[in-house]
């Protein structure tokens, strides 16, 4: 197979070479999900790769005046996941990069490789949807700042048009008494894929009632979903078990999992509310 | 039960019956019943030679070496500490142990390791492992989803090796590395049994099978 191997130096160059080679080409990041899938047989590598590697802009991780963090898209799982302005701000965010597949994956797969995959079940979309993440997206001649939930359209597919290149994905900061978590059903410790995720983000007032909460679940919808019903039901509300186990109801209610190999679609269903729940357990506890 | 000499009586289908008189059965479970009732558990003891396997065969995987001692009977015993998440069925194995009878251990490092990684394999067959079939396709032809327990998965392992030599393998060994990858299966889904009460009766014990086993009970009660 002869495959044609480009590896611009600016996001303008890449985007001109998507453009100009057309839909057979293909922006090539951490290479975990494109080159796996060529390998298993799911889809062959296009006839064009566009590596990002050599583009200085998209390697770096950086916190501006207004305490947006700007996260480059070749920014690596276990750069996230080590990084202590993560670590200590968006913690789900850690949680989801350190879980990961396994460390090689983490080594080389990228922040802008899990999400242009557009996968369900990737790790980092439920973090970056309850933090009000923006992808920039950069065409040859102009380019534009879209919302996460914007980006998600379907399984395996986003809003990126094919000439664009995702740069980078701009996080706002978090205010007050806040605390996240990412939590995802595991059937083994290592080498596994989201069955079903929940992240949860909480914010608590002086009286330690919940100001503001985010929800979002992982592999149980086309895409990674927001769940503003049981959002709204924690708004206001002192924490309590009667309380969180309504916003589990209210999660299961909006989820619409799929049978396959991985889990019965009944079950998947079920363990939303588990997930859920725990997940908010664990965010009002960092909050706390 | 059914009134005939011993001599008479012929053992077939899973039961025995009186030789010329086919209607004339008994199960075998029928019988254990009623010797609980009048003698206690029926028991008894047995022996056989193994037969020596025929000299063409076996060239490939461990050679000629090894090959009488593949018939040789084997025995192990294992056990298993689990911790059950009730919630979502998922089934961790915290403790396992290997009492096997390994013949000599001829390098008993190499028993050891071969106990411990076969042990970890059967973990995994007793709860993920499955290959799952669609019109005749596998759809879990990788890694990602017929799922192997990894190196993080495996447990706290403790292992007893028991030397009985073997009448034909080398030094007296017998096979020791397939043995541990069978029985831990049973400890397993006994040690759910036993801390969260139910009993799954299907392989592998995966979550959702737990779960649901879970679930009937709490509807039973």
């Amino acid at each position: 197979v002869n495959i044609q191997f480009f590896e611009p130096q600016t996001l303008q160059e890449a985007a001109r070479l998507l453009q100009h080679h057309g839909p057979d080409a293909r922006p090539l990041a951490g290479g975990t999900d494109l080159v796996v899938q060529a390998r298993t047989g799911k889809k062959p590598l296009p006839a064009t790769l566009v590596h990002l590697g050599r583009i200085p802009e998209m390697n770096a991780m950086a916190m501006d005046e207004d305490g947006v963090l700007h996260l480059g898209a070749r920014v690596s799982h276990a750069e996230v996941e080590q990084s202590p302005a993560v670590l200590e701000r968006w913690t789900a965010m850690a949680d989801a990069a350190a879980i990961v597949g396994s460390p090689a994956t983490r080594h080389i797969g990228t922040v802008g490789g899990n999400l242009c995959n557009g996968s369900p079940a990737m790790e980092l979309g439920g973090p970056l949807l309850v933090f009000d993440a923006r992808l920039r997206l950069v065409a040859p001649e102009s380019e534009r700042i879209l919302g996460l939930a914007e980006f998600f359209v379907g399984p395996g597919a986003t809003a990126r048009a094919p000439e664009e290149v995702l740069a980078e994905v701009l996080i706002p900061p978090l205010t007050g008494r806040s605390g996240s978590v990412y939590l995802r059903l595991e059937f083994r410790k290592a080498m596994e894929i989201a069955v079903v995720g929940a992240t949860a983000a909480v914010q608590l007032d002086e009286a330690g009632a919940i100001s503001d909460c985010r929800l979002a679940l992982t592999a149980v919808a086309p895409v990674i979903i927001r769940v503003p019903e049981a959002e709204a039901a924690l708004r206001g509300q002192r924490p309590s078990e009667d309380v969180l186990a309504e916003a589990g109801e209210l999660a299961r209610a909006a989820a619409s999992p799929i049978d396959d190999v991985r889990a019965p679609a009944a079950y998947r269903h079920d363990m939303v509310k588990v997930l859920t729940v725990r997940a908010l357990r664990k965010a009002l506890e960092r909050a706390g | 039960m059914l009134e005939a000499a011993p001599q008479d009586l012929a053992l077939s289908n899973g039961g025995v019956s009186v030789r010329g008189v086919p209607d004339r059965f008994v199960t075998l479970a029928e019988i254990a019943t009623r010797a609980m009732d009048l003698t206690g558990p029926l028991w008894g003891r047995g022996a056989v030679e193994t037969l020596p396997m025929p000299s063409e065969a076996g060239a490939g995987c461990a050679g000629r070496a090894m090959l009488p001692a593949f018939t040789e009977p084997t025995f192990c015993t294992h056990a298993a500490r689990v911790r059950v998440d009730t919630e979502t069925g998922v089934v961790t194995v915290l403790e396992a142990v290997s009492a096997q009878e390994v013949g000599c251990a001829i390098n008993p490092v190499g028993v050891e390791g071969q106990m411990e990684g076969g042990l970890v394999h059967g973990i995994g067959n007793a709860l993920t492992e499955h290959t799952v079939f669609q019109d005749g396709m596998t759809l879990n032809p990788g890694f990602l989803d017929y799922k192997l327990m990894t190196a993080s998965d495996a447990p706290a392992i403790k292992t007893a090796i028991v030397e009985t030599p073997s009448a034909v393998g080398p030094f007296g060994g017998r096979g020791v590395g397939e043995p541990p990858v069978i029985a831990i299966a049973g400890a397993i889904g006994n040690a759910i049994r036993a801390g969260a009460g139910v009993h799954v009766t299907r392989m592998p014990m995966t979550p959702d099978r737990v779960y649901e086993a879970l679930r009937e009970r709490e509807g039973r009660r």
